[in-house]
């Protein structure tokens, strides 16, 4: 027996959500690929890497076999307030873990502040830095 | 700088907790309103730190669910 995590979020925006995870790589080191994820209107059943349903469900799923290696699938699963809450099982925690969700958090917010700067007309500069943070600076005339 | 010229800095940290300023640009009541379109739907705002707007990291603590596979 085996334990899978549910780490809860603040990350309410799909197409945000799915964008950052396009930003990051999986256990191979391959780029996650947008077509990779599968996103539903109702929660749809995890398999494991045998491709046996689990009882974790969710609407955004990233299936076993892109995940790498014999992993299990990956999925976000939305809840009642909205969030994403990301659920992972404890094999796959070897590389899709603390950090892993850490570097999520940068990309979700680095979207969402892109996408909200262009809608406000801002224009946009970004600094990566070493550590993993990013400094964006905005401006508009 | 320019008067009328709006700078705004933002800084995402490694864990994605996102702070931010505005450097140049309107003061006040206009100065929340920018960076709250900007940011509101990045997470809960707090004020537990001095910048003025200060957003915690979209990751939290997780917690252990027992399952049936590896």
């Amino acid at each position: 027996m085996s334990a899978y995590a549910e780490y809860r979020t603040q990350i309410k925006d799909e197409e945000a959500l799915i964008a950052a995870l396009c930003k990051l790589t999986n256990r191979v080191g391959e780029s996650i690929r947008r077509e990779w994820i599968e996103r539903h209107e109702q929660p749809v059943t995890l398999e494991d890497y045998r491709g046996q349903p689990r009882p974790e469900r969710a609407e955004i799923r990233i299936p076993n076999r892109y995940v790498g290696g014999a992993a299990n699938d990956i999925g976000f699963q939305r809840q009642a307030d909205g969030t994403f809450t990301a659920i992972i099982s404890e094999y796959d925690r070897r590389h899709y873990d603390r950090a892993w969700l850490d570097k999520l958090a940068v990309e979700y917010g680095r979207e969402l502040i892109n996408r909200n700067a262009k809608k406000l007309g801002y224009r946009v500069t970004e600094t990566r830095h070493a550590d993993g943070s990013v400094r964006m600076v905005l401006t508009r005339r | 700088m320019s008067a009328d010229k709006t700078e705004i800095v933002i800084e995402i940290d490694p864990s994605g907790a996102v702070s931010a300023d505005v450097v140049n640009g309107p003061g006040g009541s206009l100065c929340l309103v920018a960076l709250h379109k900007l940011l509101s739907e990045l997470g809960e705002q707090t004020t537990a730190r001095r910048k003025p707007a200060f957003y915690q990291a979209a990751v939290a603590v997780a917690t252990v669910k027992k399952g049936a596979t590896r």
